[in-house]
């Protein structure tokens, strides 16, 4: 008897917590609070633009979520709490093209390049290379955007290359060829800038290559949220188009 | 009663995403979806690697646990929480750890690459690894918390009766914690058969080789939900099962050896 | 095959310093108090302990030297060890149990078995080798145990407490058996016990172990004779009576008939009457005591809490009382006394064959 009433006052208790907590995320919509949903690749260029967004205009909060466009669309489907979509491919955006209110448009555009360990010791000059035997090709899986584009990189230059790995998401491939795991992978221009001196990138020729585009949306449940509205124009604004541009993107 | 009521929010708390996941199952293309062959090569690479992950955490966690309860050495409690490290550790930074040492570049991987050829990475072999590496830790608690509690005065009388002590170890020891050795061997290769983290980031993702059934179930989410649904309940299902038996099997072999 | 030891070691508080020596068919018993050093003893001889400083042969054979920095592994000094309560492997069978020493040092399996059941059959057991321990009762365990240890042809054989956990009919059945079996194998065999009627039964010889050294050694009777030390003289201030049991009845030497247990060992043996178990009288006693004797006073030794009085009359008994007993008692040296005693207090331990 004696230890069950602090159980009848800490039961509930916790109970008020776990609503409290529940409630408190949902409210945050109409604060000046926003939550995006960014394609990795764009991890370096949207985490400088959240600083930039926020010294520009004081008391908003810009909270980035950053993982593969397919992982994202499906959060988004399952009612994730998120106000912006910014997709590395439009095949994605439509999946969730219930969920956006207006108009998707293009911001930015990616090219693709091969990433290859430091000073390139294997020498891959193009994407043929990547058939050479015993080389380890690692890329995505296709319902990944990456995963498309290198598909469709390989098959314009004819070449089958087998994969060793279909990783969950670009940032895999960067991580296991610049820990030298795997030799060589198709990722976008901005990851070959990210990756810095840890690892190399050689050009892919403009007639295999793809331009990949980038759409943004905000969301239904973001439609009266005037920050989140802020936050798409400066992204397609200068200022925006600045850190795109020094994250190796290409204006559209 | 509230003890009681708290228990059926603990037990809720636990039903209810399963129920959940129940609730959402495409049952109508269930089997299809099942019978598809990814779905198929993921189930059995799965059991496979789970039930290898399993025998070699039993092959070098017995003795290690044996060790940890039986001998006395400086740095004891060091050495133990190394060896339990990898319960607490985030799969996916012992998928890092595991290839800065057996990787191609790893302190181990490089020798092993350039003497004998030899690679773990992108193959069935490191997902084994990866998963052993996760998995070992709980039959490495369960069996040595039963070699704590083990009398040591068979293990002596054995020795006067002149017995070697790998061969006491054998005979007198393994069948006496035989039920947490049973407990533990269940609980590593659940918790193998579950892992994604350290697969995913030490032995990568394809098709046959490395992608067990949480790859391929986390691959699915994106490309076909349902698909996933399947697949998870598959994994749900043997899981469970096999832990239904596990208690059973656990509290009737102890009462017997308890009383011996 | 002689087992010759010396011992020197420090293990918390205890500082164990023994040199002993056991014939090939002796039996010794040790006895002494909790923490003087027994166990430690057994388990330096047996080398699941090393000793600070030790030397210690078997025969021709150096198990321990300390010198030498030699010592040989448990398995490998032939040795046997038998604890009180049987470590009887749980998972094995009778049989499996006794042959466990057999097949560790590489005996086929069938002439293992062979040789196991041959020792079940000598310790009594026939029939019981299928059997789990589990189904077996404290003295049945005890006796497989034994067989263990000894199929196993030991050089030495170590008993610690072998007796200790078992009930007392079994316990006095046992005692034959052990002496029987160890001088059987002819072996020197050493047996912790703090029982002295064990000692006395099973035992050639007795060593008084007292704070890690030895303090007596000789017969019990050349050991009760002259204790040297407050624990022997507690241990040997029971009253040792010897005589012929008949159908539940000792006759002394003096002529004297002590009704003992009707379940007492026929034939020469001795009785042991607790000295707390005698009762003193002013007058003849009525009612259930069997026992009862005139006798007189011959020594009063008060101590804090307790009073020792000796009587003498055809019998030399030793009676412990509170002094508050002794007050109400009213007795004084010299003075006549009745003694009483009921027979079920008395055990009764028949003589070594």
């Amino acid at each position: 008897m004696a230890l069950s009433r602090p159980i009848r006052v800490i039961a509930p208790a916790c109970l008020l917590v776990l609503i409290g907590l529940a409630a408190g995320c949902g409210s945050d919509s109409g604060s000046k609070s926003v939550t995006v949903a960014a394609a990795s690749s764009l991890t370096g260029a949207f985490t400088e633009a959240k600083t930039q967004f926020e010294a520009s205009h004081p008391g908003s909060t810009i909270t980035v979520s950053f993982a593969s466009s397919s992982s994202l669309a499906q959060q988004i489907s399952d009612g994730a709490p998120i106000d912006v979509f910014a997709s590395a491919d439009n095949t994605t955006m439509q999946k969730v093209a219930d969920h956006i209110s207006g108009n998707a448009s293009t911001f930015t555009t990616n090219t693709l390049e091969i990433l290859v360990a430091k000073g390139n010791p294997l020498a891959i000059a193009s994407v043929s290379d990547l058939a050479r035997p015993g080389l380890i090709y690692i890329t995505c899986a296709p319902e990944v955007p990456i995963g498309k584009y290198s598909a469709d990189v390989l098959s314009r230059a004819g070449v089958t290359v087998a994969p060793s790995s279909l990783e969950p998401d670009v940032k895999g491939i960067v991580t296991k060829i610049t820990a030298g795991e795997a030799d060589a992978g198709i990722v976008y221009s901005t990851d070959v800038v990210a990756a810095g001196d840890r690892a190399s990138g050689v050009i892919i020729p403009t007639k295999q290559n793809i331009l990949a585009s980038y759409p943004i949306a905000r969301l239904k449940r973001a439609s009266g949220n005037s920050i989140a509205a802020a936050w798409v124009e400066f992204i397609k604004g200068a200022e925006g188009q600045a850190i795109l541009t020094r994250f190796g993107f290409v204006a559209p | 009663m509230a003890i009681l009521v708290i228990a059926t929010i603990a037990v809720l708390f636990f039903a209810l995403p399963f129920i959940g996941l129940l609730w959402r199952m495409p049952w109508s293309e269930a089997w299809s979806l099942l019978s598809r062959s990814d779905s198929l090569t993921a189930l059995r690479l799965s059991i496979e690697c789970s039930i290898l992950a399993a025998a070699l955490s039993v092959v070098l966690g017995v003795p290690l646990a044996w060790v940890l309860a039986r001998v006395s050495f400086p740095g004891r409690r060091i050495v133990r929480a190394l060896c339990l490290l990898s319960l607490v550790l985030p799969p996916v930074v012992a998928g890092v750890a595991l290839f800065s040492a057996y990787g191609r570049r790893g302190l181990l991987g490089d020798p092993l690459a350039n003497l004998f050829g030899v690679h773990l990475p992108f193959t069935t072999a490191g997902v084994v690894i990866a998963q052993t590496f996760v998995a070992m830790p709980f039959l490495v608690l369960t069996v040595e918390a039963a070699v704590r509690t083990l009398d040591p005065r068979p293990e002596e009388s054995a020795r006067t009766l002149g017995a070697s002590s790998w061969y006491t170890f054998r005979r007198v020891t393994l069948p006496a914690i035989r039920p947490a050795l049973v407990a533990g061997a269940v609980l590593a290769w659940a918790r193998a058969l579950g892992e994604f983290g350290a697969t995913i980031t030490f032995a990568g993702n394809l098709p046959g080789t490395t992608q067990t059934a949480p790859l391929a179930v986390y691959r699915a989410l994106e490309a076909n939900p349902d698909q996933a649904l399947v697949l998870s309940l598959v994994l749900i299902a043997i899981s469970f099962a096999v832990l239904i038996g596990l208690r059973d099997s656990w509290l009737g072999t102890s009462s017997g050896s308890g009383d011996a | 095959m002689t087992l010759r030891a010396t011992v020197d070691t420090r293990l918390g508080d205890l500082h164990l310093s023994v040199e002993l020596q056991v014939e090939a068919g002796e039996i010794v018993a040790i006895v002494g108090p909790n923490g003087a050093g027994k166990t430690t003893l057994l388990r330096t001889l047996v080398g699941s302990v090393s000793a600070d400083s030790a030397k210690i042969t078997l025969g021709e054979r150096v198990l321990d030297d300390s010198e030498q920095s030699l010592h040989i592994a448990t398995e490998d000094r032939r040795i046997g060890l038998l604890f009180q309560d049987h470590q009887l492997f749980a998972t094995m069978s009778v049989r499996e149990n006794v042959a466990f020493g057999l097949r560790a040092s590489g005996t086929r399996r069938n002439q293992a078995r062979s040789l196991a059941d041959m020792w079940i059959t000598r310790v009594g057991l026939d029939g019981f080798g299928g059997r789990s321990p589990s189904e077996l009762s404290g003295g049945q365990a005890q006796r497989v145990a034994l067989a263990r240890t000894l199929a196993a042809s030991p050089d030495a054989v170590l008993l610690d407490e072998p007796l200790a956990a078992l009930d007392i009919a079994t316990r006095a059945e046992m005692r034959r058996e052990l002496r029987t079996h160890l001088h059987a194998v002819n072996v020197p065999a050493l047996m912790v016990t703090h029982d002295v009627l064990d000692a006395h039964a099973v035992a050639d010889r007795v060593i008084v172990l007292e704070n890690g050294r030895i303090t007596h050694s000789g017969t019990l009777a050349e050991i009760t004779g002259r204790p040297r030390s407050r624990y022997v003289a507690d241990l040997v201030a029971t009253n040792l009576v010897g005589g012929t049991t008949t159908n539940g009845v000792m006759l002394t030497a003096s002529g004297i008939s002590i009704a003992v247990p009707m379940s007492s060992p026929q034939g020469p043996g001795l009785a042991n009457i607790r000295p707390t178990s005698l009762t003193l009288h002013r007058s003849a006693p009525e009612g259930s005591a069997r026992n009862a004797w005139a006798m007189q006073i011959s020594e009063i030794d008060r101590h804090l809490d307790r009073v020792r009085v000796r009587v003498v009359g055809g019998l030399d008994l030793i009676a412990e009382l509170t002094p508050a007993g002794l007050e109400a008692l009213d007795a004084h040296l010299d003075d006549h006394i009745w003694v009483s005693v009921k027979a079920s207090e008395i055990s009764v331990t028949e003589n070594p064959t």
